[in-house]
C-alpha cells in the first residue's frame, strides 16, 4: 500500500474506504508486532482469558481511528503534530510506526490499571513527577523512557537492560517525588555506563513490586509506612471491610447464602494478594468458579455480577484511599 | 555523523528513502548500531507476517462495535484479502430480476445487485456487490437515454431527479 498517498487522502478527507481499511490493516499488523516482538504483555501478564493480544492490538490503534470532539481522527491529529519530514513514502511508515509504537506502550499500562489499583497509582505520581519537574518522556525503539528535558533525541543509546534494571538498589525506588527520578538518572551517570534513561513501565512495575511485595512486612523500613498503616496492614483492613459487608449486607438480608458469602470472601482473598503480586491475573468469573466450579458464565451474571463488581470497585476504591504513594 | 532512529528504520525498510551517505555510513558502522538494527529488523519480518483472515476480522469487529456516544466513530468494513486481485470486466450489464422496469437488477453472475427505487418525485441507484465491499470509479450508463454518470465508489445511491423505469442498466469501470 502506499503509505504516504493513503496520509495525504485522509488530512485531506478524501480517504477511500479500501484505503482505510489498507491503513488499518496496516496499523494492526504493526502493532501485533511491536507486541510480539517486546514481549512486554508477557512481561506484565497481560495475556490470560481477560485481555488476548488481539484484544491489546486493537485497544492500541482504535483511538486513532475515532474521532475526537472538534471531528477530528486521531491519526489526524497525530500527523498535523508530526514535526519531522513527511515527503516520502519511508517518512510515512516510520510515522506510523512511530505512533502505533506509542499507542500500544500506553495500552499496556491502561490494561494494568484496569486489574492493579497501585500500578495506576505509581503510574499517575510519576506522571506528575515529570510534569513538575524537569523531564521529559522520550519514544525510542518502540518503549517509553524517562530523560532529562534537555536530552535530544540520538541513536545508539547504551540504554540498561531489563535484567540490569532489576538489580539496580532497592533504596533508588523508595525514594518519592523528584529524588526519585533524579536519583535514578544520577545513578546511572554517577556510578554506571548507561544512558540517563529510566524505562517508564518498567519504573512502575519495579516501584509497586518494593513498596508492596517483598517488603511489605519489613519492620525496618519505615519508608514502607503508609500513613499510620503498614501495606500488609492495609490489605487486611480491607479484607475486613469485604468480609463485613458480604455479611451486613449481602447474607444477613439473605442477598447470598452463607456458602456464597464464604466463596466471594476467599474469591477477594485470592484478589488482594493478586493485587500485591502483579495484579488481577483473570476476569471475576474466573476468581469467583475456583470456589464454585458448578458455576457458569450465565450463572454468574445473572447472580454475582452486580455484587462481586461492585466490590471490586469499593475494594480498590479503599486501597487507594489507605495506600499514600 | 548524525544518525537518527529514523535513519535506521529507513535502513531496514526503505533503504530507498535514505541518502547514500547515511546508508553507506550505517552499514559500514553496522556493529556500532546493532541493537537499533536488529529490533527493527525483527519488527520488519513481523510485519511482512500476513495476520490470519479471522484475527483480523475480529479486531475490525470489535473497533466496530467501540461505541463512545460523544464521539462519532469512523466506519470501517472488513477489509477483502490484499492478495485477491478482483477483476471485473469492463461492462456489466444488469437486467431486472422479475422482470419489472424498477426494483432489483441483477448481471449474468449475479456478481452485482443494482436497486432502482422511486422516491417521490425522484429515483435512486444503488449499487452493491455479492462480497459486500467497496467498489470504485465506475459509471452507470442509462441505456434508454444514453446518460452517463461517473461515481467515485458506491458508498452514497445515484440520484436522479425524476422517475425512471428501466429495461436494464450498463456498469462499466475504468
Amino acid at each position: 500500500m502506499k503509505l504516504l498517498e493513503t496520509l495525504e487522502s485522509l488530512k485531506n478527507n478524501n480517504l477511500q474506504p479500501k484505503e482505510l481499511n489498507s491503513l488499518i490493516n496496516y496499523a494492526i499488523s504493526t502493532a501485533f508486532s511491536f507486541l510480539k516482538i517486546k514481549n512486554s504483555y508477557k512481561i506484565f501478564n497481560l495475556t490470560n482469558d481477560v485481555e488476548t493480544l488481539e484484544d491489546i492490538a486493537s485497544e492500541a490503534i482504535v483511538q486513532l481511528f475515532v474521532k475526537n470532539e472538534n471531528g477530528q481522527l486521531g491519526i489526524i491529529k497525530s500527523y498535523n503534530q508530526w514535526r519531522k519530514p513527511m515527503e516520502t513514502e519511508a517518512d510515512a511508515q516510520f510515522f506510523i510506526n512511530k505512533i502505533v509504537s506509542s499507542r500500544v506502550e500506553q495500552t499496556i499500562p491502561l490494561k494494568l490499571k484496569e486489574r492493579d489499583p497501585f500500578f495506576g497509582k505509581i503510574l499517575n505520581t510519576i506522571a506528575v513527577i515529570i510534569r513538575k519537574g524537569d523531564y521529559k518522556k522520550i519514544s525510542y525503539l518502540g518503549s517509553i523512557f524517562i530523560v532529562r528535558s534537555n536530552q535530544n533525541e540520538f541513536v545508539n543509546l547504551n540504554i540498561i537492560s531489563a535484567k540490569d534494571f532489576e538489580n539496580l538498589p532497592i533504596k533508588l525506588f523508595l525514594n518519592k517525588q523528584k529524588e526519585l527520578i533524579e536519583g535514578i538518572l544520577s545513578y546511572f551517570e554517577e556510578n554506571t555506563q548507561y544512558f540517563p534513561a529510566i524505562p517508564l513501565n518498567r519504573l512502575a512495575k519495579k516501584i509497586k513490586h518494593v513498596m508492596l511485595s517483598e517488603y511489605s512486612t519489613a519492620t525496618s523500613t519505615p519508608q514502607h509506612i503508609s500513613g499510620n498503616l503498614y501495606v500488609k496492614e492495609i490489605f487486611e483492613d480491607c479484607l475486613e471491610q469485604i468480609k463485613s459487608t458480604i455479611i451486613n449486607k449481602y447474607v444477613k438480608t439473605k442477598k447470598l447464602s452463607h456458602f456464597e458469602g464464604d466463596a466471594i470472601t476467599k474469591s477477594f482473598e485470592t484478589i488482594i494478594t493478586d493485587f500485591q503480586n502483579g495484579g488481577m491475573h483473570s476476569g471475576l468469573f474466573s476468581y469467583i468458579k475456583e470456589q464454585i466450579p458448578e458455576l457458569t458464565n450465565d450463572d454468574f451474571y445473572a447472580k454475582y455480577h452486580g455484587i462481586v463488581n461492585y466490590l471490586l470497585k469499593k475494594t480498590k476504591k479503599n486501597l487507594l484511599e489507605k495506600w499514600n504513594y | 555523523m548524525k544518525i537518527e532512529e529514523q535513519d535506521i528504520f529507513k535502513f531496514v525498510y526503505n533503504p530507498k528513502g535514505l541518502g547514500e551517505d547515511k546508508y553507506n555510513y550505517i552499514k559500514s558502522n553496522s556493529e556500532k548500531f546493532a541493537k537499533e538494527l536488529d529490533f527493527y529488523t525483527k519488527l520488519k519480518i513481523q510485519q511482512d507476517k500476513p495476520i490470519a483472515k479471522n484475527v483480523l476480522d475480529k479486531i475490525i469487529t470489535k473497533i466496530n462495535e467501540y461505541n463512545i456516544p460523544e464521539l462519532e466513530f469512523l466506519k470501517i468494513e472488513i477489509p477483502e484479502d490484499d492478495n485477491k486481485e478482483i477483476i471485473h470486466d469492463k461492462e456489466i450489464t444488469l437486467k431486472p430480476e422479475s422482470g419489472n422496469t424498477h426494483g432489483k437488477f441483477v448481471d449474468e453472475n449475479s456478481n452485482f445487485v443494482v436497486k432502482l427505487v422511486h422516491r417521490g418525485t425522484s429515483s435512486a441507484i444503488y449499487l452493491s456487490n455479492k462480497d459486500n465491499t467497496p467498489i470504485l470509479n465506475f459509471t452507470i450508463t442509462i441505456n434508454s437515454t444514453k446518460e452517463v454518470f461517473t461515481l467515485k465508489d458506491n458508498s452514497e445511491p445515484l440520484v436522479i431527479p425524476r422517475i425512471i423505469e428501466l429495461k436494464d442498466i450498463r456498469l462499466s469501470f475504468k
